[in-house]
């Protein structure tokens, strides 16, 4: 006999309150290599479901040949484009190893990647650092000015991080990440594609720290100009954030909740609590939004990145009502970013404890997507994302929304179904 | 206010081409049901095509067009109420499959006991005031109709009485048994026209009283092989051996409405393991073991 609807809701009850009560802390930051176990080698983690080479997109591969110059495997595009072709450098999942990274979300050995740690459940989960909007890596630029950015980013930002961050460490414990996304969200901030409030809390709360690590006040400057001057400097620590939210809540026996939305630029998947980390995948869809000048519909690359692990955890587009500046970034009305959070709500477990929507008398945010919601409403989740070109070495070229596929959520049904059903 | 119809059935089309009057007896939001002595077409805001429907656009919901209680008439192959006229001619016209016989070739026992799995694991979120699977009528069909149909026995399947129950139970406009019913006999008679079988025949005059009136005709046309073309795709992919084809439109159908999909594929499940006992020994037990037990879904 199959499982109860009973054993069912109790297992999605536990896994969306492991979820909201999690609580990431931002310790430290040091090369993936160091952190990140298994990567003393040729390899590159990647965002999304399992790729290969042949089948990247053109954002992903420029990524990847960007990653592979960068860590000095190759001196050009060319012998780069062999490596990767000739299987020499290994492509792994972020997910895999409790990673996340936004568009192309490509880690190399030696990148900085942010180390969170969950004060509540213990995990481990980390991300690269945002190098700003435009030609960069993640969209899958990789001229000598992306790749001196990096190696500046590595050198410069990533050594000065690391001392602030000791500072909260011995002070506090570290960057608690669940209140700033919650104050943020107050603030006008999606916390995926809007982190502006979020990235201006982040320069606040560590600049009494900046001062005490002993570095002269040029590179605090640059360091502070460089966090100022990108609005997205806090996604990836907010989406390792939401990594670390969404794990909290997997492996619950019995939980038809996603524990992972995420897309590599060819393919859409996810993850299931019950069902491990089995993805269940589709073809990745293309975003509809707002160009940047001179670029139109042909030119966008199928969805790409781990970032829909804000989603995932309850914000980003489901915050999309807590946001509604973001409609002149993605396109759309006001009204059209409330009906995305009310819409989500249809398929969802949960309304967070902690992340709310003042213009919604403080409802608490949608949360834990729930793959029978999933099937019997026909309402896939609306991710909120910045669009690629797709080929590689563009850039950015806009923002805007997608629903994510429904085939993954059958086929993850199904999946459920034939562990559990009868 | 014109609404030109893109698709009319052919029950429909039979309704309205010939002149004569009738009464707008029900009015939704994206639907209306026009009734022409006991029967009805649905005059349809969208592409989901039937027999018994007239497929049409337009920006203005159903309910500002068309009026409960309002006579129309029908000239030319034209409805006309109040201020709205709704034109066939030009439509194209839609035909059911399933009066055409086929080889019976039914999908495996283990998409039987699969579909019953994922129908169940759907009712766990769509919550109802009725719990269709555990009522008494549900098991009352079940011991009188369909498991003597899974051992041979046929002499329920024709017995009006064994249906009643069902028929009207769980409110609403197609109660949860009238759903459940109508699918079970479009498969079953879908089957028997291709074997050579009797068909299920449960007049309007046994129905009625018992339901709303369009919900008695649409089990009426139902039983004589007029469904909507999901229904239909889910029947033929069921019979005719299509076995991912068939968990694709189970899924399709039973999303539908509130709990009307999921009763009307409890009706193909259920009709679907009867027949397949003899071949498959104890599925029709495995399937209902799916769907109701208290340790299943």
């Amino acid at each position: 006999m199959g499982v109860t609807k009973e054993e069912i809701e109790h297992a999605n009850a536990e896994a969306v309150n492991r979820m909201m009560d999690s609580d990431p802390v931002w310790v430290d930051i040091a090369s993936a290599k160091e952190k990140i176990g298994g990567m003393n080698k040729k390899i590159l983690l990647h965002a999304g479901p399992p790729l290969e080479w042949a089948d990247a997109s053109g954002p992903m591969k420029g990524a990847i040949i960007g990653a592979i110059i960068y860590e000095g495997w190759a001196g050009d595009e060319k012998a780069a484009m062999r490596l990767a072709s000739e299987g020499e450098v290994e492509l792994d999942c972020d997910h895999h190893r409790n990673a996340v990274g936004p568009m192309a979300g490509v880690i190399s050995p030696s990148m900085p990647v942010f180390e969170l740690s969950d004060r509540k459940f213990g995990e481990k989960t980390y991300s690269n650092m945002n190098e700003g909007i435009g030609k960069v890596l993640r969209y899958g630029a990789y001229s000598k000015e992306v790749l001196d950015r990096l190696h500046w980013m590595s050198d410069t930002v990533a050594p000065v991080f690391a001392a602030t961050v000791k500072e909260m460490v011995n002070d506090s414990g570290g960057l608690s990440l669940k209140p700033m996304i919650a104050q943020a969200l107050t603030m006008g901030d999606d916390c995926h594609n809007r982190y502006v409030a979020t990235t201006s809390l982040f320069a606040r709360q560590v600049a009494p720290y900046l001062v005490r690590t002993g570095f002269d006040a040029k590179t605090l400057s640059e360091v502070s100009k460089f966090v100022d001057a990108n609005n997205f400097t806090m996604l990836n620590m907010g989406m390792a954030a939401g990594k670390a939210m969404a794990l909290a809540g997997h492996n619950i026996e019995h939980s038809t909740l996603v524990t992972v939305l995420s897309r590599n630029g060819t393919d859409a998947g996810i993850w299931v609590s019950s069902l491990g980390n089995r993805w269940f995948t589709a073809k990745s869809p293309i975003p509809k939004g707002l160009w940047f000048p001179g670029f139109k519909d042909s030119d966008a690359n199928p969805d790409i990145g781990d970032s829909s692990i804000t989603e995932t955890a309850g914000y980003g587009g489901f915050a999309m009502a807590a946001a509604p500046a973001i409609v002149s970034w993605v396109g759309g009305s006001v009204q059209a970013a409330l009906d995305v959070t009310n819409r989500m709500y249809e398929i969802t477990q949960a309304e967070h404890r902690h992340f709310q929507i003042p213009f919604l008398n403080f409802r608490g945010t949608p949360v834990g997507v729930d793959i029978r919601k999933v099937l019997k409403t026909g309402i896939a989740p609306t991710i909120n994302t910045g669009v690629a070109h797709r080929e590689a070495g563009v850039g950015q070229i806009g923002a805007g929304t997608v629903t994510f596929p429904m085939k993954a959520f059958k086929d993850a049904f199904a999946a459920f179904v034939d562990k559990y059903g009868a | 206010m014109i609404l030109r119809a893109r698709s009319v059935g052919e029950l429909a089309f039979a309704l309205v081409s010939r002149s004569g009057e009738g009464t707008v007896s029900r009015v939704f939001r994206n639907s209306a049901y026009v009734q022409r002595k006991d029967d009805f077409a649905l005059v349809l805001l969208g592409d989901l095509r039937s027999p018994m429907t007239v497929n049409v656009g337009g920006d203005l919901p159903m309910d500002q067009l068309l009026a409960v209680g309002d006579g129309c008439r029908f000239v030319g192959g034209e409805v006309r109420s109040g201020g709205t006229t709704i034109q066939t001619k030009g439509a194209k016209m839609h035909e059911g499959r399933l009066r055409s016989a086929s080889p019976f070739d039914p999908v495996s026992g283990r998409s039987v006991i699969r579909g019953a799995a994922m129908v169940k694991l759907l009712y766990s979120v769509a919550p109802s005031p009725l719990d269709l699977i555990g009522h008494r009528a549900f098991g009352g069909f079940v011991d009188s109709v369909v498991k003597p149909l899974a051992s041979g026995d046929t002499g329920g399947l024709h017995e009006a009485a064994n249906y009643l129950p069902l028929v009207g139970l769980g409110g609403g406009f197609t109660p949860a048994g009238d759903d459940l019913v109508a699918g079970f006999s479009a498969t079953y008679n879908h089957v028997a026209t291709s074997t050579g079988r009797r068909p299920i025949r449960l007049t309007r005059k046994a129905l009625a009283g018992r339901t709303v009136p369009e919900s008695a005709a649409i089990l009426d046309y139902a039983q004589r092989g007029y469904v909507d073309e999901a229904m239909e795709a889910l029947i033929l992919a069921a019979t005719g051996g299509e076995d991912e084809e068939f968990t694709r439109q189970l899924l399709a159908v039973a999303s539908r409405g509130h709990t009307s999909g999921m009763d009307m594929a409890v009706g193909v499940l259920l009709c679907l393991a009867a027949l397949e006992e003899k071949e498959d020994s104890g599925l029709l037990e495995r399937a209902l073991g799916a769907l109701t037990g208290s340790r299943t879904l």
